[in-house]
């Protein structure tokens, strides 16, 4: 056999191997029942299975700060949401006491002794409330403030011994005082201060306070009752003045005179030192407060789960926050080791 | 090696499972493959299930495919693996390195018509027999015997030249 007749020859061979259109067919048929009866083609497995098959120690480092979302996100939303409906409950007699509301004292309406008839409520806002009648300046004419102020502190014994402090500080003085210590301890403090220092003294007491909770200030303008007993004074001293009086008119009227000097000076002790009624609460947060209202057991339970969490929490937020040092630290680590154990 | 981009698209869109490029595949690559198949286990029955069996394997993982050799390479690895287990079972072979041993000079039959090529290549030396048998049996391209071999396309050369030129001598 020579070199083209060898290739023809396997060229031959090559044809009577080659299959019948029929075998083409048949092998088809199999072909296609096969694939139907298995598979949907397999697809190439993505770069990022691939990288966690190869890498699956990475794993558990993923699925921690996962968990640590899952776990505390929860519980972020449901302590926020506690706080505000505290908050809310809290804030509520607050907001639910509207002007028509107020209490207002009974000599809020000696208004007929000042010849003005009835004096409105004012506020804090309506404190510029313009009754310069008889052209005496705002700030000498003579008002009289009470108020009445709630608030909330966190350590209340520290608070109130500050809130004393303030008081004399102000040149103030307590009228009365009553401290209530049951589980939450609270205080009623009823104090006189200058009236030229309130705002400054009841600024202090928000600063020192956790929360106002409530806070109702009246103002009541005594400058015409004030005027109007200086006049009746000054006729008195006209009359006086005035020849031809009898001894028993002259008795008459100092006796006058003098209940009317006196009344002023009542006025004015009453214009220059405001009345204010402090309540004070000690600040009481939701877990204690849950404790104080649920059973033991709950509390119990609430405790135990609260440790566990803290717990938690205090495992995983190191090892997240390691995890950029601690999986390179660890990569290179091992390959060390790997280079080692080669060397050996 | 770079495959024929008409192949690539071929592929491409088998992976999305497009019958019609399957078949496609099928159709040019079936004849080289049965060829080899049935010069292998010399059974036209034998030889069309295994190479059923070797297209299903290749369809169902097409997707793994990356198209670093032709597809006829890559039935052609299947194919040979699935020679291997049929003779294996048989007991005749132990690892998947004697199917290209075979047939074997005994195995041939006295009345197979290319009982003489069949005499000659086995007298050849094994790189030689394997690239004579790929280029002029199976009609496996310069490229394709090259992948199949695991060598490139100038050693193909280069051992095609020697194996004719030896089997020329061995018949002088």
């Amino acid at each position: 056999m020579k070199k083209e007749n060898l290739i023809t020859q396997m060229n031959m061979t090559s044809e009577e191997l080659a299959p019948t259109k029929q075998s083409q067919i048949r092998v088809w048929n199999k072909i296609e029942a096969g694939l139907k009866k298995d598979v949907q083609i397999e697809k190439e497995p993505s770069a990022l299975s691939k990288f966690f098959s190869k890498h699956r120690f990475l794993i558990p480092f993923l699925i921690a700060p996962v968990c640590f979302l899952v776990i505390s996100l929860p519980l972020i939303i449901n302590g926020n949401s506690r706080m505000n409906d505290l908050g809310d409950s809290v804030r509520q007699p607050e907001d639910s006491v509207s002007d028509e509301e107020v209490d207002v004292p009974d000599y809020f309406y000696d208004g007929d002794t000042v010849g003005k008839g009835l004096q409105p409520s004012t506020t804090r806002e309506d404190e510029k409330y313009n009754i310069n009648d008889n052209g005496t300046k705002e700030e000498d004419r003579a008002k009289e403030k009470t108020g009445t102020i709630s608030i909330e502190v966190t350590d209340f014994d520290k608070k109130f011994k500050e809130l004393n402090n303030i008081l004399v500080e102000m040149e103030g003085f307590t009228l009365e005082t009553r401290i209530n210590s049951n589980y939450e301890k609270s205080g009623y403090l009823k104090v006189r201060v200058p009236v030229a220092k309130f705002d400054e003294f009841t600024a202090k007491l928000r600063e020192i306070s956790y929360e106002v909770v409530s806070e109702d200030i009246s103002i009541v303008d005594k400058q015409a009752q004030m005027t109007s007993y200086e006049e009746q004074i000054a006729e008195i001293n006209v009359k006086l003045a005035k020849p031809g009086l009898t001894q028993s008119e002259k008795a008459q009227l100092e006796l006058q005179k003098i209940n009317l000097q006196k009344q002023m000076g009542d006025l004015k002790k009453a214009t220059d030192y405001a009345t204010l009624t402090i309540y004070v609460d000690e600040h009481v947060d939701f877990d204690e407060q849950v404790s104080n209202t649920g059973d033991e057991v709950s509390k119990l339970l609430v405790d135990v789960v609260a440790f566990w969490i803290r717990v938690l929490i205090w495992i995983f937020v190191p090892v997240i926050a390691l995890l950029p040092i601690l999986i390179p630290g660890y990569l290179i680590l091992r390959k060390f080791v790997r280079k080692l154990r080669k060397s050996k | 090696m770079e495959i024929h981009s008409e192949e690539k698209e071929l592929i491409k869109r088998a992976q999305l499972s497009d019958a019609a490029a399957l078949k496609k595949l099928y159709e040019d690559n079936f004849k080289a493959l049965f060829k080899y198949v049935k010069y292998k286990v010399d059974s036209t029955e034998t030889a069309e299930d295994i190479v059923a069996e070797a297209f299903t394997r290749a369809f169902e993982n097409i997707g793994k495919f990356k198209a670093k050799s032709t597809f006829k390479t890559y039935v052609y690895t299947i194919a040979r693996n699935l020679v291997f287990e049929w003779y294996k079972e048989k007991g005749k072979v132990t690892h998947v390195e004697d199917i290209d041993m075979l047939p074997a000079n005994e195995e041939v039959e006295s009345n197979d018509k290319s009982k003489e090529v069949k005499i000659l290549l086995s007298k050849l030396p094994e790189k030689y027999k394997k690239v004579l048998e790929f280029r002029f049996l199976f009609s496996f391209s310069l490229i394709e015997t090259a992948q199949a071999m695991n060598l490139t396309v100038a050693n193909i050369k280069v051992i095609q030249n020697r194996a004719l030129k030896k089997a020329r001598e061995d018949l002088q």
